[in-house]
């Protein structure tokens, strides 16, 4: 055991990530049935990941044989790399995440922030290491006179960061081609994702939405739900500039309950990424209704299924039912979002003004 | 004998004299086993190249040949048909299935293909438009989803001379269609004789759609004679009915089945249980007696001889040597004696006057001989599995009963909501009678896959492959069925969807082919499937629309309204003026009724006990003084307040 720790503490990303690897082999092992029976279930599997329907489909098969697993790898990967002041790479997995499916696009403005954000603090660091010799490490939380002089400048930074994007998306287009034999892999794959030709059920807003809109009103509803995920990415990023973390998480929040082919496995990586924001739970607890939102999360959990199978299977019930539990699912996660947002602004507002702590707060 | 030769003697029998008529017409007729007789009509005409191009028509339909020189078509075979073919009794298809189609409509054409994909697209929209108005049939309704491209299935049936340019074939299916007397109307108009005189005179749409199976075929191809002569364009029009003959007998003016008294009831004596008033119906030996006036409800009015060189009998009757075949006409009753080569067949030709009706009875014979029932090439059946409305599997099964192997052309066109997974294809044999050999894979020698679009492309698929002698070959996929949307669906939306019957092609043996029929093979169909789909709420739109919205509002309102406004403590919140003056208000009416109570108990204070009045003036004061305080404590929380929020303004 003494070992493992040992070990764990000199290379805690190996041992991450071959455990993740075994448990994924191991379980693939153990339970054969297993993938066909995830990929038949309406609240993981979409259009968009479904592993069955890559193996025939025409044009998605290099797609989604990287499927949203990687989509989700890749915006953590972009993340925890923007972490690290990474500019390039983070671009480069934004692109890559982008590049399967359209909407992690939207992370840019965040992550791109976050990069910001770490390279600043690093050349501060530098400066202030190279001044007191390394006296204090902890530089977010004293107040330190920086050299304005030595940040560098944000226009520019941005300007750079989304060239990379750009240069990396154009060789991801370019090989995609070099690949595939024609350009109609770009139609096939991005207007799957804006006009949502394909409504099969899933846990997201927008299939019975589209499967009752008049068809009169189908391509204005579109281009609304899509300007409405937009809208978010940049107000985020001008509200939470001294935490991008938080707007980071809150996009990839936004994500998983508006996409269009939204599936339980994105709402669950964003659940995941809200570990990141962990010192906001206390915060959540107190003030908002975290709980009811859990409880509602669980209690949709159990009725999303067995809603489904009246549906489909049983005929005992009609399609409004499953519909009636996603929507219930959708107000839960966006409950949930909205604690989030309400934690991550308080906890800025209480850095400012200590003695506001626990005490009852007005919005004006 | 087969049936298909039979029905091509006449035909022969008129080549060899070298001269085509351009008008002649036959029916056929063959009891089945079980009391169903098959009847097949033919009505054939054709036209010379020239003459049709230069718009002369005489026998050819005017109406459908304008049609066909508007949309460049070369060859057109058109079916409408229903029921089933039960060839487990029945034996063999008529024209070894050539002339038959899937349930509703088939239409398959070859077009000039000249100026391209987009040119041709338009002349077959053209040809559908055209044809359905014709035909007063949906078949505008077959546009690019219900259209496919087959590359073996199908082969021309013309012989075309040189110089003729490239052809491309269309094919599509309108499964749901239901065939009925609206498009035997039309039909019978394309006649020469209209469907009044001659043998199209019996075809009557209460007896023809009241059939066990009935297709109907319009066939257009180009021959061009071996001996030099001019191409010709010959239209071929068939009827062909299998009609369940008591059911047909039934008069017209009583067409419900009743119990028939006791007395007409033949009655088997045999039973235990005999009684003057129980009976247990005698089996009917022999064969049914039949006439045409009484299943078709008319005899053959006059005939219909109008070319030249038509020198070809009009009925043939296909029944047992034995058999005693009366002809009834002009009050003159003969029998009618069988072919010299081929004593199966009977042959008639109608007298030429135009108003003798003529009928043609068959009676009631107990004969010992089995009339030869002919197999079928194979017998093939296709099933929907699974259960639920999310996914499902194709399960197609093909039974080759001959000893010797069959090659086969598989041809299924799907709509685009029902998504095939052509990874799970499996194609399978086993021998038919033993289980103990175990099944094998089934190698494809050709597959031509065209996958699906939503609301573009239907599915095509095709696959040559080889039924091994006396196995049973199983064909499966799974599929998914996918969910439209609520304009998509048809009135009737729990009902289902059609799917389009699976044609199979079975290959000639010699790939040689020395006749044109034999290159054709011959073919025959699945019936047609019910495929159900999920179905929204119909009556929901304007709620989801309101309650999804409702989500997404709360959702945007919610995380807007905290990022746009910042946070303040409770108590440095000013209260709003309203709330003062509402303050105010109630604070200056309660003082003047405390001061309106004080002054009632001063008054009563007066006029009691002197001992009392101490206390209760303390009262009086003691509460007004409580007022004030109350008054001068609020307004002090509000100067507190205004400082409180200075002084956070200074620290900002």
């Amino acid at each position: 055991m003494e070992a493992l720790t040992k070990v764990y503490r000199d290379q805690p990303k190996t041992v991450l990530f071959t455990a993740a690897a075994a448990i994924r082999i191991l379980a693939a092992l153990l339970f054969p049935a297993l993938p066909d029976l995830l990929t038949l279930r309406a609240e993981l599997s979409t259009p968009v990941n479904s592993f069955k329907r890559s193996e025939t489909v025409q044009y998605r098969k290099v797609y989604s044989s990287m499927s949203e697993d990687s989509t989700h790898t890749m915006a953590a990967y972009s993340t925890s790399h923007a972490c690290q002041a990474q500019a390039t790479t983070a671009a480069f997995a934004v692109a890559l995440a982008g590049h399967t499916s359209l909407h992690p696009v939207m992370l840019l403005p965040p992550i791109g922030l976050l990069c910001y954000d770490r390279v600043c603090v690093q050349s501060a660091e530098k400066g202030q290491t190279s001044e007191t010799d390394g006296a204090i490490a902890d530089s977010t939380k004293t107040n330190v006179a920086v050299d304005l002089r030595s940040q560098p400048q944000p226009l520019q930074f941005g300007l750079r960061f989304v060239a990379t994007f750009i240069c990396a998306e154009a060789f991801l287009f370019g090989f995609s081609r070099l690949i595939l034999p024609s350009w109609r892999f770009i139609p096939s794959i991005y207007m799957t994702l804006l006009e949502l030709p394909d409504l099969t059920p899933n846990a997201g807003l927008w299939w019975y939405f589209f499967i009752e809109m008049f068809d009169a009103f189908r391509s204005f509803f579109l281009g609304v739900f899509w300007l409405h995920m937009l809208s978010y990415s940049v107000p985020f990023c001008l509200r939470f500039q001294r935490q991008p973390l938080a707007a980071v998480v809150l996009m990839m929040g936004i994500i998983a309950v508006f996409e269009p082919y939204a599936n339980a496995g994105d709402a669950g990586a964003w659940l995941s990424c809200l570990c990141l924001l962990g010192h906001l739970f206390e915060l959540t607890s107190l003030h908002r209704y975290t709980f009811p939102a859990i409880a509602t999360l669980l209690y949709s959990t159990l009725l999303g299924p067995a809603f489904h199978h009246l549906w489909i299977y049983a005929g005992s019930g009609n399609a409004n039912f499953f519909y009636a539990i996603t929507l219930v699912w959708s107000l839960a996660l966006l409950i949930l979002l909205t604690d989030t947002v309400y934690a991550a602004l308080r906890d800025e507002w209480e850095a400012e003004r200590p003695e506001g702590k626990g005490k009852e707060i007005r919005q004006m | 004998m087969k049936l298909s030769q039979l029905l091509t003697l006449p035909v022969a029998l008129a080549s060899a004299v070298l001269a085509i008529p351009e008008y002649s017409e036959h029916l056929h007729l063959r009891p089945l086993p079980n009391g169903y007789l098959y009847a097949g009509f033919n009505f054939t005409a054709s036209t010379t190249l020239s003459a049709y191009e230069s718009q002369h028509f005489r026998y050819f339909p005017r109406s459908l040949g304008q049609i066909l020189q508007h949309s460049h078509t070369q060859e057109l075979h058109l079916r409408f048909a229903l029921g089933r073919w039960d060839d487990e009794s029945w034996g063999s298809r008529p024209r070894d299935g050539r002339r038959e189609g899937g349930t509703g409509v088939e239409i398959w054409a070859w077009l000039d293909s000249g100026g391209g994909r987009v040119a041709v697209e338009e002349r077959w929209s053209n040809l559908v438009n055209s044809l359905s108005g014709l035909f007063c049939a949906s078949l505008n309704f077959i546009d690019g989803t219900k259209t496919t491209r087959p590359v073996l299935s199908f082969e021309p049936e013309g012989t075309r001379g040189e110089g003729g340019g490239s052809m491309e074939l269309l094919h599509g299916t309108l499964p749901h269609e239901v065939v009925c007397t609206e498009n035997l109307t039309p039909f019978l108009k394309l006649l020469p004789c209209k469907g009044k005189a001659g043998v199209s005179s019996l075809l009557d749409g209460h007896k023809v759609f009241d059939a066990n199976w009935q297709t109907m075929s319009i066939d257009v191809r180009p021959v061009c004679p071996v001996g030099g002569e001019e191409c010709r364009l010959e239209i071929q029009q068939t009827v062909d009915i299998v009609l369940d003959v008591e059911r047909s007998m039934r008069p017209r003016d009583d067409p419900i089945p009743r119990p028939r008294p006791i007395e007409e009831l033949e009655c088997d004596e045999s039973k235990s249980y005999h009684a003057p008033d129980t009976c247990y119906p005698k089996r009917k030996e022999g064969e049914m007696a039949w006439s045409l006036s009484k299943i078709f409800g008319t005899p053959v009015r006059g005939s219909c001889h109008l070319a030249d060189g038509d020198e070809g009998s009009d009925i043939g009757i296909e029944v047992l040597p034995d058999r005693l075949v009366n002809v009834l006409h002009g009050g003159s009753n003969d029998t009618l004696a069988p072919h010299k080569q081929n004593h199966d067949l009977r042959l008639f030709r109608l007298p030429d006057s135009a108003r003798q009706h003529t009928d043609i009875m068959v009676s009631q014979q107990v004969i010992q001989q089995v009339p030869l029932q002919n197999q079928p090439p194979l017998y093939a059946s296709r099933q929907i599995t699974g259960f639920g409305q999310e996914r499902g599997g194709m399960h197609a099964v093909i039974r080759n009963p001959h000893p010797d192997q069959q090659r086969i052309v598989y041809l299924e066109s799907l709509p685009w909501f029902l998504r095939p997974y052509m990874h799970t294809l499996k194609v399978q044999s086993h021998p038919t009678n033993s289980h103990d050999k175990p099944t094998m894979d089934v190698k494809l020698e050709k597959m031509y896959y065209t996958p699906a679009l939503d609301r573009l492309r239907g599915t095509h698929l095709e696959l040559l492959l080889t039924v091994p002698a006396e196995s049973t070959v199983e064909l499966t996929y799974d599929f998914d069925k996918a969910i439209l949307r609520y304009t998509e669906y048809p009135p009737d939306a729990n009902r289902g969807f059609d799917v389009a019957p699976a044609v199979i092609r079975v290959l000639p043996n010699n790939t040689a082919g020395n006749g044109n029929g034999n290159a054709q093979g011959s073919y025959l169909r699945t019936t047609s499937l019910l495929l159900p789909l999920p179905t929204p709420d119909f009556s929901m739109p304007y709620n989801v629309i309101i309650l999804t919205s409702t989500v997404i509002a709360l959702g945007f309102g919610s995380i807007f309204n905290l990022l746009v406004r910042r946070f303040v403590l409770a108590e440095e919140v000013p209260p709003s003026p309203l709330a003062l003056r509402v303050a105010q208000v109630a604070g200056a009416v309660g003082a003047i009724v405390q001061s309106l109570k004080g002054r009632l108990r001063g008054t009563e204070v007066g006029q009691s006990s002197g001992r009392k009045a101490a206390g209760g003036e303390g009262g009086m004061n003691g509460s007004g003084g409580g007022a004030k305080l109350n008054e001068s404590g609020g307004k002090d929380d509000w100067a507190g307040g205004a400082t409180s929020q200075d002084e956070s303004r200074k620290h900002r």
